[in-house]
């Protein structure tokens, strides 16, 4: 079985900041198993548990405690037992303080570091039960720490990379068993013995970075299904299944799982076609859609992947018409920025812009209304119902002219900021537009390529535009994975959006440790003060495509999974003989 | 000379110097390397950002960073040699390494054969000059040159690998193929004839005998296991050594025939013994050695033909010992055509469409030597065509201002063969312009081509530095400008020492 993916694997472990990207992520689905994996329940992304695995459980609420077991006889390739050691160096790989740049410093390189958070907030963890336990106490509770604890790759409480061989790598001359720098590695962390940190962080962040098959075997030692029997730089890499192995979630059956890099997605339809591989996924174009289409005995899935583009309306630009301090400030101004914000985002044609721009690549493709949860995610339909979006479910340049009236306000001139180096933002700007123009808005274009807009978006750099249009990208199910684009003063929050009772209600949020439908609600009382407060509209989701040889049976696709979208559920697949 | 040497080095090395500076500063100025990372919402952010600044210096100015990266280069005096690391933290000369190998493995085998073929080309259309095929020709040359390489490609992928593969499964051919191939071919040889007399016998007979041999071919099905054998062998074996001793000593040169086809007798003769000795435990060394082996044989059999002009007749038996041990070699490879066809690596689809090489591949030299075969037959054919158009029009124009030189109507007066007259006194001067184009077409090969790199999926050296680029990867946008550089300066040298060679009145002095 092979598979295609666009980009290469250039390292065996992509918890690091510099390799941490979905091609890397892929090595991770196939060689390393958790606490808990995104599965798809009716259809929808939805966080499972594995407990072929371990199990976790909550002790108390106040504090949040949690105790997490691995199950007995769960191994290594090697044949180590996974254990305390492994879920405490991943752990510990995530910690801000070990994360230092600084001469001397530990320094893991993570990419998940937790950034003062979550994770970063524990009591010492607690080993029990011959190291098959380890039972961790927030010091502030985290609404998010089911996904924090569990799920595979970066750092978190699921074992990443074997702790043994950590410790043996980042000490050449050590001689003793397996167990005993389990051992040395678990003291070393829960008694913060800098000088061991500073080694195994080393080795953690490089001893993995290799981008062809490594000389030593000690660094293919997985905890997942599969582990990695070939790896050619640049051309592909092979999993092969494990014997014995009992973690789950499921039960693979294919024996070996070739993934091919190709990054022109025509060259994947036609190696597909060629029977090279039997499974692609890359950035769709019409042409490439309609190719794949045109195949015989392939199956074919268009979807929304994890990205959204979104408009945002600037509330802090300087004289800007969405400013309230244009209009004087105070409740008078902040009521007519309202109905101004509200008029420009009524007259946004998102129907059309899905119609011209998404469908041709995504035929299923749908507007986007929640700013925060997924489409296609279980909270998605409940939340999208009652945050409001519902006001802008059409767009009405109608009603548009009418609150400019109401407000007073005469043609105002909008600075819109896109990104002029990518065909379908520049398309999506002229029907914005168009579109403003005609509800009475004069728009003043401010194109720049995507290689200095972003950087100029900084919430430290005063605005200098009223309104722009780009994408948000989630990367898990967790509640406060937007938290920094809304809340007063954070680092996405590049509107100057501030509202003290939403603050509150993030606060309020992120310290949850109420029930999943109590903090839906939260979540959409969140979401409904962005539609209230006209701040920003969500467009649509990126459109993805895979396709697979109909021989490969039990292949889906999950938007959220880890690494590629259609890889994710290879112990589901059934390969039928040609 | 070895002032000229000296001289060229040092200016070149100034040169570099100031060059890689102005690369560095400009590539580091050109966009923000942490794009990327602003606009995640990870939660750690400030801290990605402060460590991915510390590992790539990025508080300090680029006019001055440029410093930090210049003393990574001279640490490679001292063994050190990596050119820095990466944004992904790996060194940037390994990635270099792979790069380069993938580049040369793609465009070296496309270059050679679009040299070989487009100086022919070149040399026949200016013979027959504004002639059908000259026109034809032409006309076909610049249709490649201007498709898109991706188009091309893509072509290429849908007739000659997923069509052909097709066809291989059947391996029937359609009495409308085999015609219109049939015609072709009539057409081809046709329009090298001068009078219409001699163009319909040509076009009668080629189509003709092309039709039999592919209807014999689709008969037997001999595409799903085509062989060569003994016979094959020794046919085509005689061919080349006809035509080789026609072009190089003329067939009146009684001595180098005889030559040429005893060395042809000796290579059938050792069809059966070296398949069952050196050839069950080939190697590439063993494979280059036998070769190197096969050219002693053929001038040695040359030399015993003796005569007044040994020279002569070694030379061409030497051509066709070569031309005959790569049947011998063809013949050994198709022996397991029908095996790597129906293997787990081809699937009953042998040519493929993307990368170098069948993931997981297991097998001896002859076998991966098929695999590599259908795996750059289609990069090498796109890239061929598309750079055959340039060699054959400097080719021609070459040959035809030599053609029309004084010296070349002296040598016809006094009474040299033609044959003589083109090989010897033009073909040999027509050739310094072209080794000049070709010199430095080598050197900026090592540059990769981005476009086919990735419709075929190798990650050479274009797709490594636009990659760089476009992640303001300083460091690896410098590797490969250090690489290429260095190609250029030493292939331009290359060029300015073959052409005075080649030609005794450019003198390499000041």
């Amino acid at each position: 079985m092979t598979a295609a993916y666009n980009s290469a694997v250039t390292a065996l472990w992509d918890g690091t900041a510099n390799q941490y990207s979905t091609y890397n992520a892929n090595v991770q689905n196939f060689n390393q198993s958790s606490f808990n994996y995104y599965s798809l329940v009716n259809g929808q992304p939805t966080l499972v548990p594995n407990k072929k695995f371990g199990t976790y459980t909550v002790l108390s609420k106040s504090p949040l405690t949690i105790k997490m077991t691995i199950n007995k006889g769960v191994k290594w390739s090697d044949g180590t037992p996974v254990n305390a050691a492994d879920m405490l160096l991943n752990w510990a790989s995530g910690l801000t303080k070990y994360n230092s740049s600084a001469k001397g410093g530990v320094n893991f390189g993570a990419v998940g570091v937790y950034g003062g958070v979550g994770l970063d907030t524990l009591e010492t963890p607690v080993v029990s039960d011959g190291g098959q336990t380890v039972t961790i106490t927030f010091k502030k509770p985290f609404v998010d720490w089911e996904v924090a604890i569990g799920t595979a790759g970066a750092s978190g409480m699921a074992p990443g990379l074997p702790a043994h061989i950590v410790y043996e790598l980042a000490n050449p001359g050590f001689k003793g068993t397996a167990a005993q720098a389990d051992a040395a590695v678990q003291q070393a962390i829960l008694s913060g013995d800098k000088t061991v940190l500073a080694k195994l962080a080393n080795t953690w962040q490089n001893g993995w970075n290799t981008a062809s098959m490594p000389s030593d075997p000690r660094l293919l030692v997985s905890d997942g299904p599969y582990t990695v029997s070939a790896f050619v730089k640049n051309q592909y890499i092979t999993f092969s299944l494990r014997k014995g192995y009992i973690a789950g979630p499921g039960d693979p059956t294919v024996s070996k799982v070739t993934i091919r890099f190709i990054p022109d997605a025509t060259a994947q339809v036609q190696a597909l076609q060629n029977g090279e591989v039997q499974m692609i996924q890359g950035q769709p174009s019409t042409d490439t859609v309609a190719a794949v289409k045109k195949l015989s005995n392939v199956n074919v899935s268009q979807f929304g992947g994890l990205s959204f583009e979104h408009l945002d309306l600037s509330f802090d630009a300087p004289g800007g018409p969405f400013n309230p301090k244009t209009y004087g400030g105070g409740a008078a101004g902040a009521a007519k920025a309202l109905l101004v914000r509200q008029a420009f985002l009524l007259s946004v044609p998102r129907q059309q812009i899905i119609n011209d721009l998404i469908k041709p690549l995504n035929a299923n493709a749908v507007i986007d209304n929640s700013a925060l949860v997924i489409p296609g995610s279980p909270a998605y339909a409940q939340t999208a119902a009652n945050n409001g979006s519902s006001f802008y479910a059409h767009q009405d340049i109608a009603k548009a002219k009418q609150l400019l009236a109401q407000a007073g306000v005469k043609s105002p001139t909008v600075r819109f900021l896109y990104i002029s180096d990518n065909p379908r933002r520049v398309s999506e700007f002229q029907l914005i537009q168009a579109a403003a123009q005609q509800a009475g808005f004069k728009i003043t274009p401010i194109a720049k390529p995507a290689a200095t807009m972003f950087p100029s978006l900084s919430p430290s750099t005063p605005a200098y535009y009223d309104a722009t249009a780009f994408a948000w990208q989630f990367t898990s199910l967790a509640y406060t994975g937007n938290q920094a684009a809304w809340q007063t003063g954070l680092g996405e929050n590049f509107q100057g959006y501030s509202n003290p009772k939403m603050d509150a209600l993030w606060a309020q949020l992120a310290s949850s440790t109420g029930t999943k439908a109590q903090n839906d609600a939260l979540n959409t009382q969140i979401d409904k003060y962005t539609f209230d407060d006209a701040a920003s509209l969500p467009l649509y989701q990126f459109p993805e495509v895979a396709a697979w040889s109909n021989r490969i049976q039990g292949a889906a696709t999950n938007p959220i999974a880890v690494g590629s979208n259609v890889l994710w559920n290879y112990f589901d697949w059934n390969v039928k003989a040609k | 000379m070895l002032s000229f040497l000296a001289r060229r080095f040092a200016s070149s090395v100034v040169v570099m110097l100031v060059a890689s500076y102005a690369v560095y500063v400009l590539t580091a100025y050109s966009n923000d390397p942490l794009a990327q990372l602003r606009t995640s919402n990870l939660k750690g952010k400030a801290t990605l950002i402060a460590n991915f600044t510390a590992q790539q210096h990025l508080d300090v100015a680029p006019p001055l960073r440029f410093f930090i990266w210049f003393k990574g280069l001279l640490d490679g005096f001292t063994g050190h040699f990596t050119l820095g690391l990466n944004v992904g933290g790996q060194t940037v000369s390994s990635q270099l390494g792979s790069a380069m190998g993938a580049t040369l493995q793609l465009l070296f085998g496309a270059t050679v054969i679009a040299i070989l073929f487009g100086v022919g080309i070149g040399i026949i259309t200016a013979l027959r000059q504004y002639t059908a095929l000259d026109y034809g020709t032409t006309f076909v040359a610049f249709l490649f040159f201007s498709l898109p390489v991706v188009w091309l490609a893509v072509l290429l992928k849908q007739y000659l690998a997923i069509d052909f593969n097709n066809f291989l499964g059947s391996g029937t051919i359609k009495p409308v193929w085999l015609i219109g191939i049939a015609v072709a071919i009539g057409l081809i040889g046709a329009s090298m004839m001068e009078s219409y007399r001699r163009r319909a016998i040509a076009f009668v007979a080629l189509a003709a005998v092309t039709a039999g041999l592919l209807a014999i071919l689709s008969a037997t099905k001999w595409f799903t296991n085509p062989q060569l054998t003994i016979g094959g062998v020794a046919v085509l074996g005689l061919g080349a050594a006809v035509g080789i001793t026609a072009l190089s000593a003329g067939l009146e040169n009684k001595k180098a025939l005889y030559s040429s086809l005893t060395t042809v007798g000796v290579g059938v003769a050792l069809y059966y013994p070296l398949k069952y000795t050196a050839f069950e435990s080939m190697s590439l060394w063993l494979f280059l050695l036998l070769g190197l082996v096969a050219i002693g044989v053929g001038a040695l059999v040359g030399w015993l033909w003796g005569g007044p002009d040994r020279g002569v007749s070694m030379r061409t038996a030497g051509m066709v010992a070569v031309a005959t041990s790569a049947f011998v070699a063809v013949d050994r490879f198709l022996e397991g055509w029908q095996t790597y066809a129906n293997s787990s690596y081809a699937n009953g689809r042998p040519i493929a469409t993307i990368g170098s090489v069948s993931p997981d591949f297991q097998g001896d030299f002859w076998f991966s030597g098929l695999d590599h075969f259908t795996h750059l037959l289609l990069p090498t054919v796109a890239l061929m065509l598309a750079s055959l158009a340039s060699y054959s029009r400097y080719a021609r124009a070459s040959m035809l201002e030599v053609m029309n030189q004084d010296y070349i109507r002296t040598a016809r007066s006094k009474g040299l063969t033609e044959r003589a007259v083109v090989m010897r006194h033009a073909f040999r001067n027509a050739l310094i312009p072209v080794v000049t184009i070709v010199t430095l077409d080598f050197g900026a090969l090592i540059g990769g081509t981005l476009v086919t790199e990735n419709v075929f999926s190798f990650q050479g050296m274009g797709n490594l530095f636009e990659t760089a680029l476009s992640q303001t990867d300083v460091n690896s946008v410098m590797g490969f400008f250090i690489v290429t550089g260095i190609a250029a300066i030493t292939f331009n040298l290359v060029a300015d020492v073959i052409y005075s060679a080649l030609d005794p009145r450019i003198r390499v002095t000041s």
